[in-house]
């Protein structure tokens, strides 16, 4: 085969599986900025910690079990925080609960900076290393799994969010917060479990990308919150498979730029892309239009 | 009785200021009498109100979240110190070339709020900050990467140069008083009024004939403005920048300062400045845990009183926590009075 044409496809391979661990991060995060339609900034400190935690727990515990519990942990954490931190200020003005969260996403990362210190930590590979060769086409492994796990999240959380009853009434909540309550829908359960699913998937999409790279730092926590959110913004807010494309969108424009630019001003790329397309289409690719009502 | 005097005592323009003249001598004095680790505190203090003072006009104002706002201090550091070191342009141009520089960049960064929402920009300026990161440390030919830009010439307005460090400490001094006057105008102004209006309820100011994407782009500018004007002086004052003063961690700093001060108030910004550039002076032991001492005050503001020390009224909840201790104690209050009748 054409040596520039396996060069596009391998990158289109990569690119696949970097989207589809955002796409993995983004998930939780969407289902979390839907509800309130508040920026979540604890999101991204929240799955570093988690992942942090499972890196611990692996020195101690059989991986399954270290990963189960700590994606278990940061869905604890997680209910905690929209507890203390979120449902305080819930009414209050819309920068307040954003601030808020901020300031929760500082102590995480301190605390982290204080546990682990501020050095970069090797994670363990835990993906299959091998690759199959096709026509000079190297498959690898990891890749495939990886898109295999996030792909299986999406298609089983949405599957939640429309024919369980759990799910129905976190659409419910979505629609309006106020009308669900009076409706007799538990909101103060269902909003702490929602935010408790975030940071579980938050986590499994964390460990994904730790050991994919094999490496876990405390930095790609608020980088984390960023692509989450930006994954989230250009799906569209409001629907878990809109996060998954946006996810794959974003992990596809970095893997390019950086394939046939510079590596160094991927993620510039990857940013302009998203506001090229937002300014197209400001709701999202899948997002419904919100009309504001007085 | 007491408190209500003391309320009174305060609110009086008389009083208020009696003590702004207090301080304005107490700063002039303030060189010849202390030590250079005093004045040199009190000089970051001066560059650094420049900066919550800007982010003020965008975030207490306009309620914008910028969270990028070292990265834009930075442009104007990086303008001023290519164009004084690269091309030997005198620094008075330097310094106006490093604000208009930085409100063009803060325009363009600020021009996806004309089909976005607001909280989108926080998610703008956040990956601005770090793309200029990202360029600041690649593009060697011109910013000399991570080694940073040293030998920047002082502080030179006009062929008069302000080389000693008094010199340095009023020039510090009166562009931020300057600066705090114009700002506080413009906030005062129609169009402060306007952007307040923005900002607690944008349809609301729609239809009262503001337009909220061109009010929220030019707040945007002024507040850029002068973080530009800010990193001209860094530049000057300290002669070498490098890119890690200008990261995220400094962005959320300065926005910090302006939650503790208050947001909504432009000598709020000040005092919030005043706090976050001595604290970490005064407890050096604890710097490691700076972050996390900014995120718990962030945190127990936000729960205890949105509205910080002076802040605007727009910012406080009406069941927050603080508010639901006095409707207690008012309840209280009124079934004691009840058991006596």
């Amino acid at each position: 085969m054409n040596p520039d044409l396996i060069y596009f496809f391998q990158t289109l391979l990569n690119g696949l599986a970097v989207g589809s661990m955002y796409s993995m991060i983004a998930v939780g995060y969407s289902m979390v900025y839907c509800l309130l339609n508040r920026v979540n900034f604890a999101h991204g400190d929240l799955y570093v910690f988690g992942t942090f935690i499972s890196f611990s727990m692996m020195q101690i515990f059989p991986i399954p079990a270290a990963i189960l519990f700590a994606c278990l942990l940061a869905g604890l954490i997680g209910m905690t925080i929209e507890r203390t931190v979120y449902r305080p200020v819930r009414d209050a003005f819309r920068l307040v609960p954003m601030i808020s969260a901020l300031g929760a996403a500082l102590v995480l990362r301190t605390i982290a900076q204080i546990v682990w210190g501020t050095e970069a930590l090797a994670f363990p590979s835990l993906l299959p290393g091998g690759y199959l060769e096709i026509a000079g086409l190297k498959l690898f492994y990891k890749n495939f799994v990886i898109i295999g796990i996030s792909l299986f999240i999406v298609i089983g959380l949405t599957c939640f969010m429309r024919y369980t009853k759990l799910g129905r009434a976190t659409q419910c909540i979505v629609e309006s917060l106020s009308t669900a309550s009076l409706m007799g829908i538990p909101i103060n359960r269902i909003i702490p479990l929602i935010y408790a699913l975030g940071g579980f998937f938050g986590v499994v999409g964390g460990v994904a990308y730790s050991s994919y790279y094999g490496v876990v730092s405390m930095d790609m926590g608020i980088w984390g919150t960023i692509k989450a959110w930006a994954a989230v913004i250009l799906g569209g807010v409001g629907t878990t498979y809109g996060a998954f494309i946006g996810g794959l969108i974003l992990g596809l424009a970095e893997t390019f730029a950086s394939g046939y630019l510079s590596s160094a001003y991927k993620e510039a790329v990857g940013y302009i892309v998203i506001i090229a397309i937002l300014m197209l289409k400001p709701t999202g690719l899948l997002g419904k239009k919100r009309i504001e009502k007085v | 009785m007491k408190k209500a005097a003391l309320k009174d005592f305060f609110s009086k323009k008389s009083t208020r200021i009696f003590l702004l003249a207090i301080l304005f001598a107490g700063l002039t004095v303030a060189p010849f009498v202390t030590n250079t680790l005093t004045k040199r505190i009190i000089s970051t203090i001066f560059i650094y109100s420049l900066l919550s003072m800007g982010n003020m006009v965008i975030g207490g104002f306009t309620g914008m979240l910028n969270l990028g706002h070292a990265a834009f201090w930075g442009v104007g550091a990086y303008i001023t110190a290519i164009l004084m070191t690269g091309y030997n342009v005198p620094f008075s141009a330097a310094f106006l070339a490093a604000g208009i520089g930085t409100a063009l960049v803060g325009l363009v960064v600020s021009i996806p709020c004309l089909r976005l929402s607001t909280d989108f920009l926080s998610l703008i300026t956040i990956a601005f900050s770090y793309i200029f990161l990202a360029v600041v440390r690649n593009w060697m030919s011109v910013t000399k990467g991570p080694q940073g830009i040293p030998g920047i010439s002082c502080i030179n307005f006009f062929g008069v140069d302000f080389s000693s460090a008094n010199a340095v400490y009023f020039v510090l001094f009166a562009v931020a008083v300057v600066s705090f006057i114009v700002i506080s105008n413009i906030t005062k102004s129609k169009f402060g009024l306007a952007m307040q209006a923005v900002r607690d309820d944008e349809l609301g100011a729609r239809s009262a004939g503001i337009k909220p994407a061109q009010v929220k782009i030019l707040s945007f500018v002024i507040g850029t403005f002068f973080a530009g004007l800010a990193g001209a002086l860094y530049a000057a004052y300290i002669g070498y920048i490098g890119p890690n003063t200008f990261t995220f961690d400094t962005s959320t700093t300065i926005f910090q300062m302006c939650i503790l001060g208050g947001l909504g108030s432009i000598p709020g910004a000040v005092v919030g400045t005043v706090f976050f550039v001595v604290m970490p002076e005064t407890i050096r032991t604890l710097a490691v845990y700076r972050v996390g001492v900014g995120g718990v005050i962030m945190l127990l503001l936000m729960l205890f009183r949105p509205q910080g020390i002076m802040g605007s009224r727009a910012f406080a909840t009406k069941d927050g926590i603080q508010e639901r201790i006095k409707n207690k104690l008012i309840a209280r209050k009124v079934a004691n009075v009840q058991k006596h009748v």
